[in-house]
């Protein structure tokens, strides 16, 4: 079910809310029917993705508990490596056997399958808790609890990556508490902000640049619109910032208060600062498991630390690039984003700053310029698109400028999203509920549109 | 990486509920209260003048969608004949195609559109001018396709508009557009404005854009050689077929494939002119199947169609093109069908 929907909005997210309060009284049915709203919303897509997800929650919860019972490290790892394989297996099957093909010259055939969504989040979410279990971090928790971790309606598509101790111990809880007010209110602002990201700023972006990256797959880009590919940078910020502010403001709603995702990257002034800001749970779970354990593996030696370093930074990207997609434009782009953090550490280290402005346009610059590699179809598409800004931008219209001036300046001069939100609740103002109303009627327009473009996420 | 904010970040302070709660009532009823109001607004104003839910039955072109307009046009009983098909045939007028042949012509045509919606269309006129209608069929290569799919949707038709039910039309009429025509139709009802484009379709276009390189790549492009096998289905066709048998017998169709500049015709002896040839005959069937149905073929290689200076560009023509076209229409309406009969 996507958010930016009517079914959604208009139709399951009122029943959810619906039933949340009915059940608020009976402390023993909160879990149950917050697990039944997660399942029903989870099939809404195609029932049939539960024959992955049901099993993954149970065999993952049983590997769990026995591990606890065994204390042997290796159910951990079989886990962790079954949940790779699954993973793999179904995201990765096209990519493995084309690079076999390529190396072995053996033609494998057209080899795929349907990704089930959220299964890039949901192997993530039980590999946090399983890795922490064996580091003695996580303690057991029930079946319904553990469920609820894994297929929590507000973030099994597409996150934010939550840990599971930053909300194990809010599920069940009372919503209507006193007070609930302030925090349902928030939920709304959080919720009319994402899908206005979305449907205002990113679907825009994605109808004008959605043409020149099919173009690109064509033939070449003589015009100087290849230009308007850049703003891709901006397009999936929005998507993405959008879809987590939607998160965060259901589950807020609901009771529950999940990470944020986004910190306003479009003002960082250096490419670190920049990861620390951009797709935050993703950031964090990465430095905590690839990275961490990479570099600090003592592979090499002491004397080998800072290299050692350097390396796990390269990997830690590479692999997150190809988080992101299978391909090796995917990989190429977290590559390139991995040579950028070494390279900002070796500057901040041997070289004086260069400034905030400077900073800032050297490592907003980059992204945007490196986000062609994650837009692009094929390498050859992405040259394409390359190739094509050695022309002038004239051919891009004032109605494509303004799409893309409007985004800019959203995302590099307004607050991030919890800022406006933070501000928004010092106090109950009305004129506050009558302008995010007004907001909400114009996105519930706007959705009405009937071609409600999906998350980009959502193929993750 | 920066520190994730803690759970008790919307907290409320002791004594803030009540003012709370009644800010969450405010925004709540603002929100349905504004939403109801506008949607009721825009099902009552009728913003394509579809005649459903409202109490206004005339016919008012609101917005600059053609795709969206031609809805209201379908229903206008100031016409009686129809002129379908994409940007092909958007230069044929039908003011004086009217004043040749007798009959009221609107343009229907829309740019980029797939022949199986622009059947949703024609369905929709001719059920709104039910026995009394006629067609004109403005056919292009696109009908040759050996399959329904063949070729991308560049354009959404809003197929809900002509044919839907009341509850499918009631969940989509909430959409940016309709609420532009919605306030354009106020002010029209209010005669404040003016009809956003004609109400017979048609307007001389002054805005078509063509690459300055186009009599360039018109001069050394490739004609078309490769294609399906001609025995493969025409299941474009087909539908055209099924909705010509479907119209009542009285209902005059002509099928025209109009000139197209020589460089996209098909290479002669190719495959693609086998292909061609063969979709061609899968027309004039149609029309041999059928009373009142007529075929005419002006896309063949001539001295006109070798000229570039009769094109925008390979596929479409200039109004001096157009004129000769309206001519041949009326022409064959005329000697078929003809004068027009009284309504």
């Amino acid at each position: 079910m996507l958010f930016n929907s009517y079914a959604f909005l208009l139709a399951f997210l009122p029943a959810a809310i619906l039933v949340c309060r009915i059940v608020d009284p009976h402390p023993r049915a909160r879990i149950p029917a917050l697990i039944a709203l997660s399942l029903a919303f989870y099939a809404y897509w195609d029932w049939r993705f539960l024959a992955l997800l049901i099993p993954s929650i149970v065999i993952n919860w049983w590997a769990a508990k026995l591990y606890l019972a065994t204390r042997r490290g290796g159910v951990v790892t079989v886990a962790i490596a079954a949940n790779l394989a699954v993973l793999a297996a179904f995201k990765y099957p096209a990519f493995i056997a084309d690079n076999l093909a390529f190396a072995t010259g053996v033609d494998f055939g057209h080899v795929g399958a349907v990704l089930p969504l959220g299964i890039s989040f949901f192997t993530f979410h039980h590999i946090m808790y399983l890795v922490d279990l064996r580091r003695g971090r996580a303690p057991e928790y029930p079946l319904d609890r553990y469920a609820l971790y894994i297929c929590y309606f507000p973030q099994v598509l597409s996150g934010p990556l939550v840990r599971w101790n930053e909300v194990m111990h809010q599920f069940g809880r009372e919503i209507f508490t006193p007070g609930w007010q302030r925090r349902c209110a928030a939920g709304a602002m959080f919720v009319v902000l994402g899908l206005a990201q979305k449907v205002f700023l990113g679907d825009p972006l994605g109808r004008i640049i959605d043409p020149i990256y099919e173009q690109a797959l064509a033939g070449a880009l003589p015009d100087g619109r290849a230009w308007i590919g850049l703003a891709f940078a901006f397009q999936v910020f929005f998507d993405f910032a959008g879809y987590s502010d939607v998160a965060i403001g259901l589950a807020l709603i609901l009771g529950v208060q999940l990470p944020r995702n986004f910190d306003a990257p479009f003002r960082a002034s250096s490419i670190q600062e920049f990861w620390q800001s951009w797709h935050m749970t993703l950031a964090r779970f990465l430095r905590d498991y690839v990275f961490f354990p990479l570099a600090y593996s003592g592979i090499g030696g002491r004397e080998h630390r800072v290299t050692r370093q350097l390396v796990a930074i390269l990997i830690t990207m590479a692999l997150c690039g190809l988080w992101h997609g299978a391909a090796w434009h995917f990989v190429l782009w977290g590559t390139l984003q991995g040579v950028a953090l070494i390279w900002g550490a070796v500057w901040r280290r041997y070289l004086p700053s260069p400034g905030l402005v400077l900073g800032w346009a050297a490592t907003v610059g980059f992204f945007v310029f490196t986000s062609v590699f994650f837009r692009g179809a094929t390498l050859d598409a992405i040259w394409r698109i390359y190739e094509g800004l050695l022309i002038p931008p004239f051919g891009v219209t004032t109605r494509e400028w303004r799409i893309i001036a409007l985004a800019v300046f959203v995302a590099v001069v307004l607050p991030p999203s919890h800022e406006i939100v933070r501000r928004l609740t010092e106090k109950p103002r009305a004129i506050v509920a009558l302008g995010l109303a007004a907001l909400g009627v114009a996105v519930l327009v706007q959705i009405g549109r009937g071609e409600n473009d999906e998350f980009i996420y959502f193929q993750f | 990486m920066q520190s994730i904010p803690a759970e008790s970040e919307f907290a409320v302070e002791r004594g803030a509920e009540p003012a709370w709660r009644r800010w969450l009532v405010l925004f709540i009823a603002a929100l349905l209260g504004l939403a109801g109001a506008l949607y009721l607004a825009v099902v009552l104003l009728d913003p394509f003048s579809t005649g459903r839910f409202t109490p206004l039955q005339r016919i008012d072109i609101a917005i600059h969608s053609v795709a969206l307009s031609n809805a209201g046009r379908v229903r206008d009983p100031s016409f009686d004949s129809a002129i379908m098909g994409n940007s092909v045939a958007r230069r044929i007028d039908p003011a004086r195609l009217s004043v040749a042949t007798g009959r009221r012509f609107v343009l229907l045509a829309v740019d980029a559109l797939l022949p199986d919606q622009q059947l949703v269309i024609a369905r929709a006129f001719a059920r709104h001018h039910r026995g009394t209608a006629s067609f004109v069929f403005v056919l292009d290569p696109f009908w040759c396709a050996d399959n329904v799919r063949a070729w991308p949707r560049r354009r959404e038709l809003q197929e809900w508009l002509y044919q839907s039910s009341d509850f499918e039309y009631l969940s989509r009429i909430f959409f940016p557009q309709a609420i532009e025509a919605a306030g354009r139709r106020l002010l029209i009802l209010a005669g404040r404005l003016g009809p956003a484009r004609p109400p017979n379709g048609y307007e001389p276009i002054n805005t078509l854009y063509v690459p300055a390189d186009m009599p360039e790549r018109m001069r050394t492009m490739q004609r078309p050689r490769d294609a399906a096998a001609p025995d493969a289905p025409f299941p474009l066709l087909d539908l055209l077929a099924h909705f010509v048998a479907g119209v009542e017998p009285q209902v005059n169709v002509l099928m025209i494939f109009p000139p197209a500049f020589v460089g996209s015709l098909p290479e002669p002896g190719s495959a693609a002119d086998r292909r061609e040839a063969a979709c061609k005959g899968a027309a004039q069937r149609i029309a041999a199947g059928r009373p009142n149905t007529e075929y005419l073929d002006l896309r063949i290689e001539n001295e006109k169609t070798r000229l570039i200076a009769n094109f925008y560009d390979p596929n479409h023509y200039r109004d001096d093109i157009a004129r000769e076209i309206e001519q041949a229409i009326a022409g064959r309406f005329l000697s078929a069908f003809g004068a027009a009969r009284e309504r």
